[in-house]
């Protein structure tokens, strides 16, 4: 047991740590994040001399899978330039495509599936890997395989695989079968998606498509062959890229060649050239262009422009005497009715009380000064409420007391007679209250 | 001379009370971060000024909730040395991945000792700011221990197992258990907080498979 590796040792480089299906040592971690790590380039360069002597070693893959992984251990970052590490799957990948004890070889697969991790076109990889047969008999490849389709929305073509998995008792069996149980769970709890494509997970052999997976299913490669007679010379909408001959020097190109993915998209990579005297294509964007539509502009408005601004007031007069005026008091003094009084309208209309004096012989006081009325409000709220307090046969007089108000001054015996209903009067009373 | 031993008991009790909290986070932590459990089982809580999750599952809850019971009554008593988070393939029925806490207590030592280290902690005592500040420490490692342990693939499960003293008293659901340890493992040593009264150290053990 090794001792244990201080997590301090490699903690301020935690974001800079691909998480990896099968973990990563601390021990090696903490030896290249730590202050003495060693320059990579010499155990490069070994590695690679022994990958030139491996041809007449019993088994040529062990050493490709150590460099492998003494890339994974030196570059924690993952596929990074520096780390070299998807042209070294690639080649890895390529070099034993051919090689047919490999095929179900575990480690073998392995790389590839780590390969699919960085490619740029997963699904591609997988089919290519089916049609050549690698993996077939191992869950690891179905299980891969599933996963990806399934966390890609293909659920009904991971169940497809799955099955084929298992129609090829793929090792383990056991752990496939419990794979593909989970996934029924799974898929029980959240169906699959109706609208998902039907077509099939792998590929079926089509000669026309035979140029997609590659040259293993290519016998006919009667595919170009209509080419020549459409041939006019029309004139061309798109540079169609033409592959410049370079003589391969790796083990590509043969039959069951995937490709890289440097090599699967060639098509967007730009030549290095000098720069000197290189133009920027893209400057033609920026020049002003043509105005296709005339846009309309308001003639007899130049009032955009600043200097033309003028002001036809004599100002004299909005400064009379050291006051400031505006214009519309201006107005008013030149028609001699600036600073002119009006009688003021009675505010509140609502709130006004009118008293209607009843010629009646009813006994008065004498009526206070002030038209203070609290009192006689008072007095008429206990009227009222002695109206209510009635016994039940007066009950009928109320409501029709209180229906009709504007007959009520008649069987009232005060002086003065709201001709409010009730509710007024208790306003009537807050507002008083508060004088 | 009598007040002595009560405030003792008190801050042992607190002590106690942190350290449990500390291992109900944890484990929480652990088998969010671990998918031990399914992702929608937790919820985020604000706890020592980050945020953790906690399982919402009734039954986690309630069986770590007795744990941590059982546990702060061993650790108030001192009679724990160990606590071991083990996750289990359920498949395979082997150990992945052993957590494992290392509890030192500080006053646990002759009378004349525990008189002496009492003074010199009272001395400079840890105020709960500067105990919060560890503890939230060792939880961003336990979050960032994603970037090195393995993926668990398989379904896996968790038992908590505990190294306590011969004498300590054990309720019926505590069973005797191998110590589960990791043939040829990878570990790692991440960082520790101390309480007035316990020390605790965290490690975790994986398994490399290459």
């Amino acid at each position: 047991m090794s001792a244990p590796v201080e997590f301090a040792a490699f903690e301020h480089a935690k974001e800079n740590i691909e998480p990896t299906r099968e973990g990563r040592s601390a021990a090696s971690l903490a030896a290249v994040f730590g202050n003495n790590s060693s320059d990579a380039e010499p155990e490069r360069q070994e590695f690679e001399q022994r990958i030139k002597d491996s041809d007449l070693d019993d088994d040529p893959l062990q050493i490709w899978l150590d460099y492998i992984n003494w890339t994974k251990d030196r570059y924690p970052q993952g596929a990074t330039s520096q780390s070299n590490l998807v042209p070294l799957l690639e080649r890895a990948t390529a070099k034993f495509v051919n090689v047919p004890h490999y095929k179900n070889d575990v480690r073998y697969v392995r790389t590839w599936m780590t390969y699919v991790k960085y490619a740029d076109t997963p699904r591609e990889v997988f089919t290519h890997l089916a049609s050549l047969g690698i993996g077939s008999q191992l869950a690891l490849y179905y299980e891969d395989y599933a996963s990806w389709l399934e966390t890609n929305g293909y659920k009904n073509k991971a169940n497809e695989v799955y099955q084929a998995g298992l129609d090829n008792n793929a090792h383990p069996v056991e752990r496939l079968q419990r794979r593909y149980h989970q996934f029924c769970e799974r898929c029980a709890a959240n169906p699959p998606d109706p609208s998902e494509s039907t077509s099939p997970a792998f590929p079926t052999v089509r000669p026309a498509l035979s140029s997609k997976f590659g040259g293993a299913l290519a016998s006919g490669g009667a595919g170009g062959a209509t080419e020549p007679a459409t041939a006019a010379p029309r004139k061309k909408k798109l540079s169609v890229f033409v592959d410049e001959e370079i003589p391969d020097t790796s083990a590509s190109s043969g039959p069951g060649y995937l490709g890289t993915n440097a090599v699967r998209r060639k098509e967007n990579v730009m030549q290095a050239t000098p720069w000197a005297g290189e133009t920027m294509p893209s400057s033609s964007a920026l020049k002003p262009a043509h105005p296709k539509l005339t846009v309309f502009r308001e003639v007899q408005v130049p009032k955009s422009d600043k200097k033309n601004e003028r002001i036809s007031i004599d100002m004299d007069l909005l400064y009379d005497g050291g006051i400031e005026f505006c214009l519309e008091e201006v107005y008013a003094k030149s028609r001699g009715l600036y600073g002119k009084k009006y009688n003021a309208r009675p505010a509140t209309p609502k709130a006004k009380t009118t008293t209607i004096m009843v010629k009646d012989s009813s006994p008065t006081g004498p009526r206070p000064a002030t038209p203070t009325m609290t009192l006689h409000t008072k007095g008429a709220m206990d009227d009222i409420y002695d109206m209510f307090n009635q016994p039940l046969g007066g009950q009928k007089h109320d409501t029709k007391q209180q229906n009709d108000d504007d007959n009520d001054d008649d069987d009232d015996d005060d002086d003065d007679i709201k001709d409010d209903s009730d509710l007024d009067n208790e306003s009537d009373q807050g507002m008083h209250s508060s004088y | 001379m009598n007040k002595a031993p009560t405030r003792d008991r008190l801050s042992i009790r607190g002590s106690s009370k942190t350290v449990a909290e500390f291992f109900e986070y944890s484990i929480n932590t652990i088998l969010y971060q671990r998918g031990i459990y399914p992702a929608d089982d937790f919820q985020q809580v604000k706890k020592y000024g980050i945020n953790v999750l906690v399982t919402v599952d009734s039954e986690v809850k309630a069986y770590i909730r007795k744990i941590m019971g059982q546990l702060h009554k061993w650790l108030v008593g001192g009679k724990i040395q160990k606590l071991i988070v083990a996750i289990t393939s359920k498949e395979s029925g082997e150990v992945v991945e052993r957590w494992q806490f290392d509890i030192h207590i500080s006053g646990k030592d002759t009378d004349t000792a525990s008189k002496e280290t009492d003074t010199k902690t009272n001395g400079d005592k840890k105020s709960d700011d500067q105990i919060q500040q560890e503890i939230q420490a060792i939880m961003r490692q336990i979050t960032a221990s994603v970037s090195f342990l393995p993926v668990l693939e398989d379904e896996c499960t968790f038992n908590v197992l505990v190294y306590a003293e011969q004498d300590a008293p054990v309720p019926p659901e505590w069973a005797d258990s191998a110590n589960r340890e990791i043939k040829n493992p990878e570990q790692v040593q991440l960082r520790s907080f101390s309480t007035n009264e316990h020390k605790i150290d965290t490690l975790v053990a994986y398994k490399l498979d290459r």
